[in-house]
């Protein structure tokens, strides 16, 4: 076993290792546990990524694990595994802001499935996670809490709106983490925090939980600072849900295995597209060697067009407002969450509630949405953007037809610095101009590390995958990652 | 907040350049995934079926209201509605 000098024990092994290690007693949770809580107690004043800390329930759970390895009884793949969750999902008695002030102090009766799952499986959950309020936002900078900051650079963005599950791996304050991605949210940050993130298939991992904000496009997914740590977590949290009317029930496969396949013959894709106007030449020539270290392992690099992308953005943001306009009703002051004081009728109470409770970024798109879907509008903007994303999905099945993978950088630029957008929100929205696609399609996709640029800044590399291809999309991420370290 | 949505609907005006007429508005993913990628286990048994229309346990009454601004314990409490 490897000790670190920063006194992480985990450093150096696989989860799949260190579960190993805890059931065996090698390894003891209640250790492992402390050394994740004292690094957070020591960083996260500077990172911002906690908005919560269970302490006393995860050193507790760590000891009963132990006691558990003790008695010899049959402890899940990840135990004792520290683990933290995102705040727009549900944990039973801790609260879940999802960085709103209007969720302040709120304490979910229930817990979501796939935290549900981890816990299951024997991972320890240290605590929640900040992130832009409602998930809406591609740089943290919209959390009711503040800014998370870039671990790789603390005067710059995570990403986001996953900005605190990015971070905290980054950071070394947990071992893995579960964050959310709508429009790149998941993938977007690993980009900018030098991490792992893995968008599902749409229907891969129940949304039982999660506080919706779009939810034909909404999808719980890992980080974690391997691609095979981020299979295994997968593998954990994936599968039918009773709870979840989309999810599918198509059988899970071992993530692991396929993650460690070889790659040759495989089929990568480079679609023209995105490497295009507005990307960052640094980014441009770090994926570029990423695919050539692709070609080098024996993939067959192959040009494909997805001609509508430009479309995709303005797509995204007809549709995830209508669906945010509607979910986002159900805040309204009388069930759960903040209320203002000092009302004397119903309708100001309503009113008052969602003023004071909601961001700026939020009511934005809740005014956009109801604009999108009302009489006038609707087929000039939500019908054709429902249309549009027909073609956007039509336009990845054709292309899937020569290819097993798509290859594309994360984001277009490295992490930008905190304030450098918040004026403009057209240009932020350009922040998932890569991202959103998949999203619209509900193809799987992962965001991986493939480089740095000459400042130093974290660069990733997207690659996506056909509906339930996740295995593929493994396979090769560990190539590319593999690629670096050779 | 004005000036921000009007370049937000700016941006999305470009939609406009498309002639989709003829193309069926597609709401949610899973309708068409099956379509789009067959698989003959899942075939049988349907992508996302839904299950059976019979009573399960929900989520207990205390814990819900425990939540609530305001409550008597089994309502939830609101200001008055019809003003005079």
């Amino acid at each position: 076993m490897r000790t670190e000098a920063n006194g992480t024990i985990s450093v150096g092994m696989t989860l799949q290792e260190l579960g190993q290690s805890v059931i065996s007693g090698r390894v003891k949770a209640a250790e492992l546990v402390n050394s994740y809580l004292q690094r957070i107690e020591a960083r996260n004043a500077k990172i911002n990524a906690y908005l919560s800390v269970a302490s006393e329930d995860a050193r507790r759970t760590a000891e009963d694990l132990d006691a558990a390895a003790r008695r010899g009884d049959p402890l899940g793949s990840l135990a004792g595994v520290p683990v933290a969750i995102k705040d727009v999902i549900a944990i039973e008695g801790m609260t879940a802001t999802a960085g709103s002030r209007i969720l302040e102090g709120y304490k979910p009766p229930y817990t979501a499935t796939a935290v549900r799952r981890l816990k299951e499986a024997g991972a320890v959950v240290l605590g929640k996670l900040n992130c832009d309020e409602f998930a809406m936002g591609s740089s943290n900078e919209n959390s009711a809490y503040g800014v998370v900051r870039n671990p790789a650079a603390l005067d710059r963005v995570p990403g986001g709106s996953s900005g605190g599950s990015a971070a905290a791996v980054a950071a070394e304050l947990a071992a893995a983490t579960l964050g959310t991605d709508t429009g790149g949210s998941i993938r977007q940050p690993a980009s900018f925090c030098g991490v792992v993130g893995v968008l599902p298939t749409y229907g891969r991992v129940s949304r039982y939980g999660l506080i919706a904000f779009a939810s034909s496009l909404d999808r719980i997914g890992p980080f974690a600072r391997t691609v095979e740590d981020a299979a295994m977590v997968l593998g954990v949290i994936a599968g039918h849900d009773p709870l979840d009317a989309t999810s599918s029930r198509r059988p899970v496969p071992d993530y692991v295995a396929e993650c460690h396949r070889p790659v040759e013959g495989l089929r990568v894709g480079v679609p023209a597209e995105y490497f295009a106007e507005g990307l960052d030449q640094e980014v441009k020539l770090t994926v570029q060697r990423a695919i050539d270290s692709l070609r080098a392992q024996g993939c067959v690099i192959t040009p494909v067009s997805l001609p509508h992308t430009r479309y995709a953005v303005p797509t995204y943001y007809v549709l995830a407002t209508a669906e945010a306009s509607a979910n986002l009703e159900r805040f309204d002051g009388v069930r759960y969450g903040y209320r203002a004081p000092e009302v004397k009728t119903l309708s100001d109470m309503y009113r008052e509630t969602r003023d004071r409770g909601f961001g700026r970024e939020v009511k934005r798109r809740i005014l956009l949405g109801t604009y999108v879907l009302s009489a006038g509008y609707y087929d000039a903007y939500y019908r054709k953007g429902q249309q549009v994303r027909r073609v956007l999905a039509e336009d990845f099945l054709k292309a899937f037809e020569k290819v097993d993978v798509i290859v594309t950088p994360t984001a277009p630029t490295p992490a930008f610095r905190i304030g450098e957008k918040t004026d403009d929100p057209v240009s932020m929205y350009l922040a998932d101009i890569y991202t959103v696609t998949a999203s619209l399609a509900g193809i799987c996709g992962i965001s991986v590390p493939c480089g740095v640029s000459s400042e130093g800044l974290p660069i990733g590399a997207q690659i996506l995958g056909p509906h339930f291809c996740e295995g593929t999309v493994f396979r090769a991420a560990r190539a590319i990652e593999q690629g670096q370290t050779v | 907040m004005g000036r921000d949505l009007n370049a937000i609907l700016d941006y999305i005006a470009q939609l406009n350049e498309l002639d989709v007429a003829n193309v069926q508005p597609l709401a949610q993913i899973s309708e068409v995934v099956l379509e789009m990628t067959p698989d003959v286990a899942v075939a049988q048994v349907g992508e996302t079926t839904l299950r059976d229309d019979t009573p399960v346990p929900c989520l207990e009454r205390a814990p819900v209201m425990q939540e609530a601004p305001e409550t008597d314990g089994s309502f939830f409490k609101v200001p008055q509605v019809i003003g005079r």
